[in-house]
């Protein structure tokens, strides 16, 4: 359903972070991530930090994780940012 | 955002307990924004806005999780924090108002371009006016008491008044040629200029009318100069009309100034005794507060009056200022000069009557003075040649 639901979006060009609640991840160099549209923070730790968007859970690696701030519906994570995975 | 951040109230708060998470997730889910959220070795910490944390309490019980604020930060807690110094917060703001009161007031009356009128004699003419110390600038049109000064002095051809701070700036200009404001009506009525002065030309530039002398002739008081008829001639010098127009022009001429002056070699001095007296007063609204102690008690004294108006920069004058009183006592005595002296002391008024003359505008050429002492009277005669313009605007 999930994925009838990806090819009906991607054919008729809608934006899929309205359609399928999928984030907007904006990285500056490795020190800085800007994560807008996610749905809540599942771990916090120094080294590691898991957040759910709409589509999948999003785990951020590193060393002294810190997060600026966080909004309802942005947030953004400073620190020494080493791999960025989709799970 | 740091000032912005400054001026608003943040709480920094220790979170701890099982599930920090489900607390924050909670609180961006009702819409509370937390920044700086750092791992501590009990927690977590975070700021947020101190309105915000009555309702993060609430959430914070739902989560399971304990809150403890580490630091409060803001004008409120500062206030909070200083409220046993009541009396120093309440200084600053009254002198914040009395500093604003003050300012829509005039504490400083400047008068700038006068030579012929002193300062003084201005001042007390405003003062007739109500343009005193300590009246509401809302009170003053600029325009209306440049008319004033206009209408009353007709030898000040441009005055410019001028508000700046707590100063009220009047700037004038004196003519030192032509003659009164009356005189200044009639010219609308009258196209001629005329020699105010007898004398030899010596320049003489015309901007419009017609010139009826030249360098080098020998002009009486009330000749015409430049007319104000203009004649139109054809080719062959014939004359074809005549038309009426306001004479303009610069006219110098040489003259002869003839100086005459006497004084009894007996004349009244000061001897100053070296005794004297200060007395120290508070200015404050525009009244004087004079100190205990300093009294004058002289027969015969002058006084000097010092005087410092205390302004914190530029034109914003305050209603306060300093000052001191001086009187130095003197003996009034006759004094005897020698021939020398007398001859010396007739120099020196004729030094002096000779720079009253040239801040007049005339340029001196050659001066002479002959000085003879007879009978106990010291009489000086003297000459002096100088130029100067004489134009000045004709009967009609």
């Amino acid at each position: 359903m999930k994925k009838k639901r990806e090819i009906f979006v991607q054919a008729l060009g809608l934006p899929k972070d309205l359609c399928l609640g999928a984030a907007i991840l904006t990285a500056v160099g490795s020190m800085e991530i800007t994560i807008e549209n996610h749905k809540g923070l599942l771990e916090y730790d120094p080294d590691c930090i898991r957040i759910l968007s709409g589509m999948c859970r999003i785990r951020i690696e590193g060393s002294d994780l810190s997060i600026s701030y966080f909004g309802r519906d942005s947030m953004k994570i400073t620190g020494r940012i080493q791999k960025i995975i989709y799970e | 955002m740091n000032r912005s951040r400054s001026l608003k109230n943040i709480l920094t708060v220790r979170v701890s307990g099982q599930d920090p998470e489900r607390f924050f997730n909670l609180c961006s889910f009702h819409g509370i924004l937390l920044e700086d959220l750092r791992p501590d070795r009990e927690g977590f910490l975070f700021s947020m806005e101190a309105p915000g944390f009555f309702k993060v309490r609430r959430l914070a019980r739902k989560a399971g999780v304990k809150l403890s604020i580490l630091e409060k930060r803001g004008i409120f807690f500062f206030l909070r924090r200083n409220r046993a110094r009541l009396a120093f917060f309440a200084g600053i703001v009254s002198c914040t108002g009395f500093l604003y009161y003050s300012s829509l007031f005039i504490w400083d009356i400047h008068m700038e371009g006068n030579l012929k009128y002193t300062d003084s004699a201005l001042l007390s003419f405003l003062e007739d006016l109500g343009y005193v110390h300590g009246m509401k600038k809302s009170g003053i049109v600029c325009e209306d008491l440049e008319k004033e000064i206009r209408a009353a002095y007709g030898d000040i051809t441009w005055v410019s008044a001028e508000i700046s701070g707590n100063r009220l700036i009047v700037r004038v200009k004196e003519n030192q040629v032509i003659g009164t404001e009356e005189e200044e009506a009639e010219s609308a009525l009258s196209g001629d200029l005329t020699a105010a002065k007898a004398g030899t030309i010596v320049s003489i530039i015309t901007r419009a009318g017609t010139p009826k002398v030249h360098a080098g002739d020998v002009v009486e008081a009330g000749q015409v100069l430049i007319s104000g008829t203009l004649e139109i001639t054809d080719e062959g010098g014939n004359l074809l009309k005549t038309e009426e127009v306001r004479a303009d022009g610069d006219v110098t001429a040489r003259l002869l100034y003839h100086y005459e002056d006497s004084f009894p070699l007996a004349t009244p001095v000061r001897h100053y005794s070296g005794e004297e007296t200060s007395r120290h007063y508070l200015w404050f609204l525009g009244k004087r507060l004079y100190l205990p102690g300093g009294k004058n008690r002289y027969e015969a004294s002058d006084r000097i009056d010092r005087y410092t108006k205390l302004h914190l920069w530029g034109d914003f004058y305050l209603p306060i200022g300093w000052g001191t009183v001086t009187a130095r006592e003197y003996e009034e005595a006759f004094r005897v000069y020698s021939e020398e002296e007398a001859k010396e002391q007739a120099r020196l008024r004729f030094e002096t009557w000779c720079e009253n003359l040239s801040a007049s505008g005339t340029v001196l050429e050659d001066t002479q003075l002959t000085v003879t002492v007879e009978d106990g009277i010291c009489r000086s005669t003297g000459l002096v040649q100088a130029t100067e313009s004489i134009a000045v605007r004709g009967e009609p």
